[in-house]
């Protein structure tokens, strides 16, 4: 049994389908890379999976370890062990981080940035210290399931090393399942995903277990060009 | 409730209508209004009339501590009518805190009118607070006075939640080169109702930024805000900015993620905006 699974999911945003009878699932402690170009529905279905009810659902059901969550709290979902990373947090100015960290965290022992606590959640952050904040939120809470959303973008190589190190330490190493939501698959070489989704307008169009392939099989027919592609990614 | 910090101890201190301290130190006088008025007759002239209430601190030379004032009503239907007056002699570098609020819900009405005046060349930074609660009435007049190169930074943070608040600022920015910084926050919950109304008056080579914003927590909370600036000099240099809004749904959605109640996430958005 899946730790999560996804049955035919659909969602409309102002009259537009975002995601469309989406299928999709997660085993215990795996890794897997969901890859699709902007606006493809990616970061539609990393918020709906952690609980933002501001998102309506038209049908579908989300099972995490065979219960149905749709109808949970944000939080209610966080005490289930599920946690989003996100690509663009929003600043709160007048709380620190370390007063923030204080108020959330489950743990003692956990991936701290001592220059960060020392800050406004998010305030100024550079693209590399909002990614950073959000691992370590992450890591300070007990979770079955992490959800990245974008957490390689506008980072370079040495960021991107630590990211992916972090991500390993703490979470990969002790039997959480990752999903990567990536656009261009860089981080993928360091984090070697078991399997890997293709999304584009809001359907997985295609997976496959080596994510090298479905890498050099973006890089070569882009997305657009992808979407009449699926036979290059074997449709398990 | 005291303050608990050493940093926040107060130098004045008033329950319901009970003076619990009024203790000067060196440098610093620090009265009840009407002794002040007593004593010196040329705070006639600022007072209008004889104070029924309120507190005189005359400060003549800087001190390193923050000097605190805490005026509280915690018993039911009092009635406090507070006429306060700081004076800030020339050359001095002054740090005050001021704290009004009730500590229940018990009907309480605080009427203020306070004078800040600061002589030239002076540096006043000034953090005001007021906490009213369900059913309580506040009024309070602020009006700060500024002469040549005197500069001022203030914060002035009101909190109603469920109360009736109405508040004025004035700042005259009289001498040349005087300068202030105002900013006001407005928190309005269970039914709070805000009327703030704030101007800074700029004579001559003057400059002045004032800053209102208010956060309403709920549907039955109301803020309306005034804020005006009154230039007479081309040479006069104000700024203005004013906002309302209400809770983020985006930072709340945000902090609930990480775990945090509706309410806790609340919460801390309304302690952050309190003190950003």
């Amino acid at each position: 049994m899946s730790l999560l699974q996804i049955k035919n999911l659909n969602v409309e945003i102002e009259g537009r389908k975002v995601l469309d009878a989406l299928d999709f699932y997660i085993e215990k402690g795996e890794v897997v890379a969901l890859l699709g170009p902007n606006g493809s529905g990616k970061s539609t279905l990393a918020k709906i999976i952690a609980g933002d009810s501001r998102i309506g659902i038209s049908s579908g059901e989300i099972l995490f370890n065979k219960e149905n969550i749709l109808k949970l709290s944000p939080e209610e979902r966080v005490k289930g062990g599920i946690a989003l990373a996100f690509q663009n947090p929003p600043e709160i100015e007048g709380l620190k981080m370390e007063d923030f960290m204080e108020s959330i965290s489950q743990k003692k022992e956990y991936f701290k940035d001592e220059k960060l606590l020392l800050r406004e959640v998010n305030k100024g952050f550079s693209g590399g210290e909002k990614k950073i904040s959000e691992l370590m939120q992450l890591t300070s809470l007990n979770l079955k399931l992490i959800i990245l959303d974008e957490i390689d973008s506008g980072l370079d190589i040495k960021r991107t090393k630590q990211v992916a190190d972090t991500i390993k330490k703490y979470f990969i190493d002790n039997g959480v399942a990752v999903l990567i939501i990536t656009h261009h698959g860089d981080i993928l070489d360091l984090l070697k995903p078991t399997r890997t989704n293709v999304i584009i307008d809001g359907k997985i169009i295609g997976k496959n277990e080596d994510y090298k392939s479905v890498l050099k099989t973006v890089k070569k027919y882009d997305f657009e060009k992808c979407k009449k592609c699926t036979k290059f990614l074997s449709d398990r | 409730m005291i303050l608990k910090s050493a940093k926040n101890v107060p130098n004045f201190y008033q329950i319901d209508n009970r003076i619990e301290k009024a203790e000067g130190l060196d440098g610093v006088i620090i009265l009840p209004s009407f002794l002040a008025w007593e004593k010196f007759k040329w705070t006639h002239e600022y007072f209008g009339k004889k104070p029924k209430q309120g507190f005189f601190l005359w400060i003549q030379k800087s001190v390193s501590q923050r000097l605190n004032t805490l005026v509280e009503i915690q018993s039911k239907n009092i009635l406090q009518e507070m006429s306060n007056l700081i004076f800030v002699e020339k050359g001095l570098k002054v740090e005050l805190s001021s704290l009004c609020q009730s500590t229940n819900a018990v009907k309480g009405k605080h009427l203020a009118l306070a004078k800040i005046v600061i002589k030239e060349n002076s540096f006043v930074n000034y953090f005001q607070k007021n906490s009213w609660k369900k059913e309580d009435d506040f009024k309070a007049h602020y009006q700060f006075f500024l002469e040549k190169n005197a500069k001022l930074k203030t914060s002035i943070v009101n909190q109603s939640s469920g109360a009736k608040v109405s508040t004025r600022e004035d700042v005259y920015l009289r001498g040349k080169k005087s300068s202030a910084d105002l900013r006001i926050k407005m928190m309005a919950e269970n039914g709070g109702v805000f009327n703030s109304e704030s101007f800074m008056y700029g004579e001559d080579e003057v400059r002045g930024h004032l800053e209102c914003s208010g956060l309403i927590v709920d549907k039955k909370s109301q803020i309306t805000s005034i804020p005006g600036i009154v230039c007479s000099s081309n040479r006069a240099e104000l700024t203005h900015e004013a906002s309302i809004g209400k809770i983020s749904e985006e930072k709340l959605m945000y902090l609930r993620m990480r775990g945090l109640s509706e309410k806790k996430a609340t919460e801390l958005i309304i302690k952050s905006f309190l003190d950003s």
